[in-house]
């Protein structure tokens, strides 16, 4: 048999090298001016694109998805060639993935911070922007199954099986968590409501941990570990073993992320022993990796990348762990809603796919430009400032954490709070918030050493476009393989029932999950006094919206003696029935503000109060860490959508009634002109002097503000008389 | 081989035994979610429970002990006692370099080779491990009356926290309320009254009392009353004008002391430049009152009682 000649495609691989590079400085660049802010609002920088609820979704979609996302295209595209033995499928899609995605990204950064938000945590790009990504995303997958069609490597080896569930399982997440209806060119509201949309979205935003930043990584680890170390994977069993119970088990731990809410406790209970069951198959995969380097551990001590390979491989050993541990319900009672979880995924974010990345990075580049590394050294110091960046980001952020989460429990002898005042929690964690930034600082100067470093490199060399290859054409059975005999082998010869059986695998824990949770109506408590937000309510909530409010103050009052005394009562499913999207939020940087409206309530605030608040909050909160939001007095209220908002929402199932478009103006101005009256009669002016419009976005955040709890309220007094 | 069955099943008892300190919802658990911030609470049962774990490991190890020393005394253990491997080589059993060439599988992909070891024992421990505990959790929280639901959590926590609040008014002595309450004049008295303040009042009432939205404390004015027993009454319950009920977060004393300071504040002026909320309420004459008394009739003080009580109760 003749061999066949043809080419690797390094052009693509160089490209998303350099997007990797690039976005990753910019999101981490932007994560650096984001944790500045948690110990000096100013930072902000004055003025509301940069404020802290819209960079820090910036942040996290850049990191996530420009940075890593990058980083997986290149490392794909690299091994899958080398794999498969041929070039990829197409160059064309090759090309309009690039620059599709580089596009998305771009949109991102812009949409981001004028405010364009679903307020869906990792899911925050509009409509349109989702649309382009489905795109995009089958524009990768045709590219890459193309490539697998017209491969000379009869068996796909483990790296392949984890691209291809990530490439369906991210579809998947990605189109259902994103069913929104389009009320204008950038806004929507989800599809879901409530419970059900929270449980959607954790479901997606959970997965997007693992099948965006973990899957596609353990594919890499388990393409370039070897190659870089020169040693054998340790347990092909292993890989079987460990591939498709991570797949089974990953989806269904979602609700890991709502314990304490008002999520039903079926299936909280799911969430918490599905991820239980993670470890193991987590650990797998770090085993698989650092087992690997038995008999080879001495080049780890010469070779830097290496050591980025396993400082990466363990921190996501000990982030798997955790995670599992973080869903106990009594751990996650302290940790919940504080910096411990901003902690943790910073450990996978900083230590597993930053590190992998930068060792790969190091790996291919000289690969691919015919060359040597420019300087070994800059790379070892690369990895100690790293490591030292992840351990001053780190352990402040637990101690952080755990100081928060108790301080927040405490009850002195005589069962009052011993912290009543939720500033000063905050105002305690302040020096663990500059050493986090402090700790990031130094992570991002060791990108920086790096990308000069890679810089050089490519100087030095010359990229090499078509790297020459050759091999055999695909034999029908390769007797080597036959012999080995074991009965996976069958199904990694078969790409489409293996397609197949992977998205049976995937689909299982969220159906079970969503089904009795839409269908059964137990599961979502009616409460008669719950009614739908008035018109300006409903802008106020797409101001709190724009603004991402929900980044820092929740709207989950769990059911804790320490939290329903600080708040009120805690939240039930059916309060959030109109709530499209949900607005539980995940962090309490600021306290809570789902009893914000009940007024005779421990939290209610007068309207006054809110004014003087958003325009300063310090002179109100000395130490306060919130911004001002002095241009919610200036700006007005764009209604101009009004009417469309109401007709999509009672699309959606919240019951306006018919031809209710036609009062919901009127209603709006009556409710405005009532509030700016308290804030007239209390003298309030805004900065230069002049009293508030009768049509000032303050108006409808704080009619927002004043809805939230105060339909419970009604419901109690009910109750009681 | 009987022998590794003895310790897998030994094993498994141990994840069981370990399974059951992880549960969230036992009441001891309960106790700890009131842990405080300085100090971890770890209650008695579970320092017993960690110490009898202990206690039976050990026992084990002995037991293993003394049967391994008959067995060598009567000569059978010889051999194997030469040839035996470490105990952590069991556990782990990563197969040596040297096995390689015998496990490899003749396969590569680009290079890379795989090897056709087993996952190690420990592994496949954690593995199955974890799923008993996770088939025993899922059972017993969804199926059987043992586990709590969240909200049966809820009312546990708070029973409880109302009989540690019953039993810290049996001890605690006499108790301040707005029947009782007496203003304070000392210094320190009022330096605790003043952070207090600091802490919780400034946000409305300004630095020095000066009012912001809530009303100024420097001017003879009260809107609520300027009596003590008022003032208390007020801080503790709350007005329906946008003041918060504080009895929560002050505690009987805190309250006293805040209440004391606020009336210290009365004819105080503000430094220059800090304008102050004008005047609200009615004129308080302060010497006239306590000339008076101030005494308040039996019905009304039963009545603040009643609501003392409600209040808690909720």
């Amino acid at each position: 048999m003749q061999k066949e000649r043809f080419s690797y495609d390094n052009t693509i691989v160089r490209n998303f090298a350099i997007a990797t590079m690039v976005w990753g400085i910019v999101g981490m660049l932007v994560g650096v001016l984001a944790a500045t802010q948690l110990f000096e609002p100013a930072m902000n920088l004055g003025n509301r694109y940069t404020t802290f609820g819209r960079i820090r979704p910036l942040h996290t979609n850049a990191v996530i998805f420009a940075f890593v996302g990058n980083a997986i295209f290149m490392g794909v595209y690299y091994s899958l060639q080398r794999l498969l033995k041929t070039r990829m499928y197409s160059d064309v899609l090759s090309k309009i993935h690039f620059w599709g995605w580089q596009l998305i990204i771009v949109a991102a950064a812009i949409t981001l911070p004028l405010g364009f938000s679903t307020a869906k945590e990792y899911a925050e790009l509009e409509w349109p922007i989702d649309i382009a990504i489905t795109v995009i995303w089958v524009v990768f997958g045709w590219n890459m199954i193309g490539t697998i069609i017209k491969r000379r490597e009869k068996h796909m080896y483990v790296a392949i099986w984890f691209y291809l569930a990530t490439f369906l399982t991210v579809a998947l997440l990605h189109v259902v968590n994103s069913f929104e209806l389009p009320i204008s060119f950038l806004k929507s509201y989800s599809w879901y409501a409530g419970v059900q949309d929270a449980l959607v979205q954790w479901w997606y935003g959970h997965n997007a941990v693992a099948f965006f930043l973990t899957t596609p990584f353990l594919g890499l680890m388990y393409y370039f570990m070897p190659k870089m170390a020169d040693r054998p994977i340790y347990s092909y069993k292993l890989s079987i073993l460990h591939f498709w119970s991570l797949i089974f088990l990953y989806i269904w731990a979602g609700p890991h992320h709502l314990l304490y809410s008002s999520l039903p406790d079926w299936a909280q209970t799911l969430g918490v022993v599905f991820s239980i069951m993670l470890i193991a198959p987590s650990w797998g995969g770090m085993l698989n990796g650092l087992l690997t380097l038995r008999g080879a551990w001495d080049k780890v001590r010469d070779d830097a990348r290496l050591k980025f390979m396993v400082v990466g491989i363990t921190a996501y050993g000990m982030a798997t762990f955790e995670g599992p541990m973080l869903s106990l319900k009594n751990i996650n009672g302290i940790a919940h809603f504080t910096d411990w979880i901003v902690a943790h995924v910073h450990v996978g974010a900083l230590g597993w796919n930053g590190f992998l990345t930068f060792g790969i990075l190091y790996y291919l580049i000289p690969k691919i430009y015919n060359t040597k590394l420019h300087s070994k050294k800059m790379v070892s110091t690369h990895f100690w400032l790293g490591t030292l960046g992840i351990v001053f980001y780190a352990i402040p952020m637990y101690i952080a954490g755990v100081t928060q989460g108790l301080m927040w429990k405490e009850f002195t002898a005589e069962g009052i709070l011993k912290y009543p005042n939720f500033l000063s929690t905050t105002l305690q964690v302040i020096p663990m918030h500059m050493l986090r930034a402090l700790g990031g600082l130094i992570y991002l100067v060791g990108v920086f050493l790096m990308v000069y470093n890679i810089y050089k490199t490519m100087k030095a060399g010359s990229l090499v476009r078509n790297e020459d290859a050759e091999a055999y054409p695909m034999v029908k059975e390769d007797p080597n393989m036959a012999t080995a005999g074991y009965w996976h082998r069958w199904i990694e010869k078969r790409p489409t029932q293996f397609i197949v059986l992977s998205f049976i695998a995937v689909t299982i824990g969220g159906a079970v999950e969503f089904l009795p949770t839409f269908l059964v109506e137990s599961n979502v408590k009616t409460i008669e006094s719950v009614t739908p937000y008035t018109p300006l309510e409903l802008e106020g909530r797409d101001i709190y919206i724009r603004e991402g409010c929900n980044n820092c103050h929740s709207q989950m009052v769990r059911p804790f003696r320490s939290e329903t005394v600080r708040y009120g009562d805690y939240t039930k499913s059916g309060e959030n029935v109109y709530d499209h999207p949900f607005l539980w939020g995940s962090k309490r940087t600021g306290p809570d503000l789902s009893r914000g409206g009940n007024k005779s309530g421990t939290v209610y605030k007068t309207a006054d109060w809110h004014f003087d608040h958003m325009m300063a909050p310090d002179s109100i909160s000395s130490g306060s860490i919130m911004p001002s939001y002095s241009w919610l007095i200036e700006d007005e209220i764009d209604d101009s959508k009004l009417e469309k908002k109401i007709s999509a929402m009672r699309k959606l199932g919240v019951p306006y009634p018919e031809g209710y478009e036609d009062e919901a103006r009127d209603d709006l101005m009556k409710q405005a002109a009532k509030i700016k009256k308290e804030l007239d009669d209390k003298g309030k002016v805004d900065l230069n002097g002049n009293a508030v419009g009768e049509k000032s976005e303050i108006l409808a955040l704080i009619a927002y503000l004043h809805k939230l709890g105060r339909d419970i309220e009604v419901a109690s007094n009910e109750n009681t008389k | 081989m009987k022998k590794n069955r003895f310790a897998k099943y030994g094993m498994m008892l141990a994840c069981l035994l370990a399974s059951q300190v992880a549960f969230g919802q036992s009441l001891e658990e309960i106790n700890q979610a009131n842990a405080s911030y300085e100090s971890f609470g770890i209650s008695l049962a579970t320092v017993l429970y960690i110490f009898a774990l202990i206690l039976v490991i050990i026992a084990g190890g002995m037991l293993m002990i003394a049967v391994r020393m008959k067995r060598y005394l009567k000569g059978e253990m010889t051999e194997a006692y030469e040839n035996r491997k470490p105990w952590w080589e069991k556990v782990f059993q990563i197969k040596s370099l040297s096995s390689d060439k015998d496990t490899v599988i003749n396969h590569p992909h680009d290079g890379i080779y795989e090897l056709d070891n087993p996952p190690p024992p420990w592994f496949m421990f954690l593995f199955y491990g974890t799923i008993v505990f996770a088939l025993i959790y899922y059972v017993r929280f969804t199926f059987l009356d043992s586990g709590y639901t969240q909200a049966e959590e809820y009312v546990e926590q708070m029973r409880l926290a109302e009989e540690e609040h019953k039993e810290f008014l049996a001890t605690a002595g006499d108790q301040i309320d707005e029947t009782n309450v007496v203003l304070l004049t000392e210094e320190a008295d009022l330096n605790k009254g003043k952070t207090i303040y600091t802490t919780n009042c400034v946000t409305c009432h300004g630095k020095h009392g000066e009012g912001i939205v809530g009303p100024n404390f420097t001017d003879k004015y009260w809107k609520f009353g300027g009596d003590i027993k008022d003032v208390f009454k007020t801080i503790k319950y709350g007005t329906t004008g946008g003041m918060q009920p504080w009895a929560q977060s002050m505690g009987p004393a805190g309250l006293q002391a805040v209440a004391s300071y606020v009336i210290s504040l009365e004819g105080t002026t503000v430094p220059a430049g800090v304008v102050g909320r004008p005047a609200e309420g009615d004129l308080y004459d302060r010497s006239a009152a306590s000339e008076e008394g101030g005494d308040e009739t039996e019905i009304e003080a039963q009545d603040s009682v009643e609501t003392a009580d409600t209040t808690l109760n909720e």
